[in-house]
């Protein structure tokens, strides 16, 4: 007991808590959008191409969350609007631009750090801290969180039909256009919320990894959203307090921990996991 | 099942001719550069089985995803029971082919045919007992109630097609919209649909179908539209259905019968200018 309630004692870890409750929840709820559409390759390209933007954002108007949130979100729209530019106006597919401009983009985002006029940390963006998250990253991502946890909830039944099947949701009356750009502004409102509290390699682990576990251990659509946020919270607080006792670093800790969780899954699920479906083979095996 | 289907009575025998009435008249759709349907008329009722025929990129998935309201076309209209279409409605239902759909999506049989309440219910209204009622009897008609809590991917290939016919009449659908529905089903599979659906159009829905092979084509529909961008020929199978319409729309003026024995073996996908 007392292995849980002396992290408890430490304002930092209280407070990197509940942020990992909030971001683990949201972007677990998000993943199972991300993992619908298929697209953890794009919110891939998408989180990376945000540093550049940061860079911009700070050698422009200095280090401020706000003016780091705003550029990010210009870079983001640059890449996520330049890929679908680049696609539909040349031979080459929407991923291959898109990965050329994420890395352009990065690789402009590392030298424009290094100008930048503040002493910028760039593993900080790779893997963020949520031990250092100041109130103003608390209240940002409670907002996102808030906001996004909402409107998916009431956008859920409409949402499953359009990713399912674009055509049949269009005949059937969803407005197929507007709800992917809102659910994609949606996504990046969250990328970048996350980003700035916990790092881009680590929003991308919890905007995936979640519902790709639950994936394989339920046939219900439904079930990927609650049951990503919760895989995703429970797995960054116990994340945290281990790395608490074992003084590791806090995000590298969470996405091990959500790959533990996804291996797991892989192995033993009941359905889907390749255990048991070896073992019903061994099982006919040796029946015949 | 299958023995019971020379007792059924012929589908043109019970349709109603009131029955709603569905017009194309000179519809013409473009995909930038391509012309895919051009000048295409059809005039339908509710209660009759149509086959859609023709080369592949013959327009027939455009035709079907016109009269869905998924397409814009650049001149024509298209009048449902007397209203100009402007654009989708629930009555009027799209089942896209099954190489097309995401068989895995984490869906069971049920959750797919719940689907089909969503013109009724909107985005937000809960299930009543009268919805789970209308879902009940349509997995029912399809025989697929022993199969509804399965995983989509878990069905044959004649239970998908059904599963998806189960969710059009969920939606409460007068017109079935269905590409190439009997593509790659096995025998008994092929003639419980046609049972079924032969039945639907009796109980007085409009089942329009693209359809790749030929032979059976007068087993199945009522009527036929030989369709090559231009209609080639429309009407009752028995009256349009013959080797001349079919070679100018394959375009095998030399041999007819070799269009209908090619077509018959091909089950490649129908290439089409938007994919």
């Amino acid at each position: 007991m007392e292995w849980i309630t002396e992290p408890l004692g430490y304002e930092h870890i209280r407070r990197g808590l509940l942020i990992c409750t909030l971001v683990g929840f949201t972007n677990g709820y998000f993943s199972a959008f991300v993992v619908l559409r298929k697209s953890a390759l794009q919110v891939g390209s998408l989180s990376h191409s945000l540093l550049p933007g940061i860079g911009v954002g700070i050698l422009l108007f200095g280090l401020s969350q706000a003016s780091a949130f705003a550029g990010a979100l210009v870079a983001a729209l640059i890449v996520g609007l330049g890929s679908l530019l680049v696609a539909r106006s040349s031979r080459l597919g929407q991923e291959t631009a898109l990965a050329i401009l994420f890395t352009t983009a990065f690789a402009a985002g590392l030298l424009l750090l290094e100008f930048a006029p503040v002493n910028v940390d760039i593993d900080h963006y790779l893997f963020g801290n949520i031990l250092f998250a100041t109130d103003a990253d608390l209240m940002t991502v409670f907002w996102v969180s808030a906001l996004s946890l909402t409107l998916l909830t009431i956008l859920r039944r409409p949402m499953i039909l359009m990713l399912f099947e674009p055509d049949a949701a269009r005949a059937l009356g969803v407005p197929v256009r507007a709800l992917n750009y809102l659910l994609l502004g949606l996504l990046i409102l969250v990328l970048i919320s996350t980003l700035q509290a916990v790092g881009c390699l680590l929003s991308l682990g919890l905007l995936v990894t979640p519902a790709a576990t639950v994936y394989l251990l339920t046939d219900r659509a439904e079930s990927l959203f609650w049951g990503g946020g919760l895989v995703g919270s429970a797995a960054a607080i116990v994340a945290l307090i281990l790395s608490h006792h074992l003084n590791f670093s806090p995000g590298s800790t969470i996405i091990l921990a959500l790959g533990t969780i996804f291996a797991l899954a892989f192995v033993f699920g009941p359905r889907h996991g390749i255990a048991p479906n070896l073992i019903k083979r061994l099982r006919a095996c040796v029946q015949q | 099942m299958t023995q019971d289907l020379e007792n059924l009575p012929l589908p043109q025998d019970c349709g109603s001719p009131s029955g709603h009435e569905l017009r194309v008249a000179a519809l013409t759709v473009r995909y930038a550069e391509t012309l895919a349907l051009q000048g295409v008329d059809l005039h339908t009722h509710c209660g009759r089985c149509v086959a859609l025929v023709g080369p592949n990129g013959a327009g027939k998935s455009t035709l079907m995803k016109s009269l869905a309201g998924l397409i814009v076309p650049e001149t024509g209209v298209i009048t449902w029971r007397g209203h100009p279409l402007s654009r989708s409605t629930a009555e009027i239902a799209y089942l896209a082919q099954r190489s097309q759909v995401d068989w895995h999506f984490p869906l069971t049989v049920r959750g797919l045919v719940e689907m089909g309440r969503f013109p009724h219910l909107g985005w937000w209204r809960r299930f009543k007992r009268a919805d789970h009622e209308v879902v009940d009897s349509a997995l029912e008609s399809m025989r697929l109630t022993d199969l509804a809590n399965r995983q989509i991917s878990a069905l044959s290939g004649g239970q998908q097609q059904r599963a998806f016919v189960a969710r059009a009449l969920a939606q409460e659908a007068h017109v079935l919209l269905l590409d190439e529905p009997f593509t790659g089903l096995d025998r008994p599979s092929q003639e419980l649909l046609t049972e079924l659906l032969s039945l639907l159009a009796c109980g007085g829905r409009l089942i329009i179908a693209a359809h790749h092979d030929l032979p059976s084509v007068p087993e199945i529909f009522d009527e036929v539209l030989l369709l090559n961008q231009k209609a080639i020929a429309f009407g009752a199978v028995d009256e349009v259905f013959n080797d001349e319409n079919l070679s100018v729309c394959f375009g095998e003026a030399s041999d007819p019968t070799r269009a209908i024995t090619q077509k018959s073996n091909a089950v490649s996908p129908e290439r089409r200018p938007e994919n």
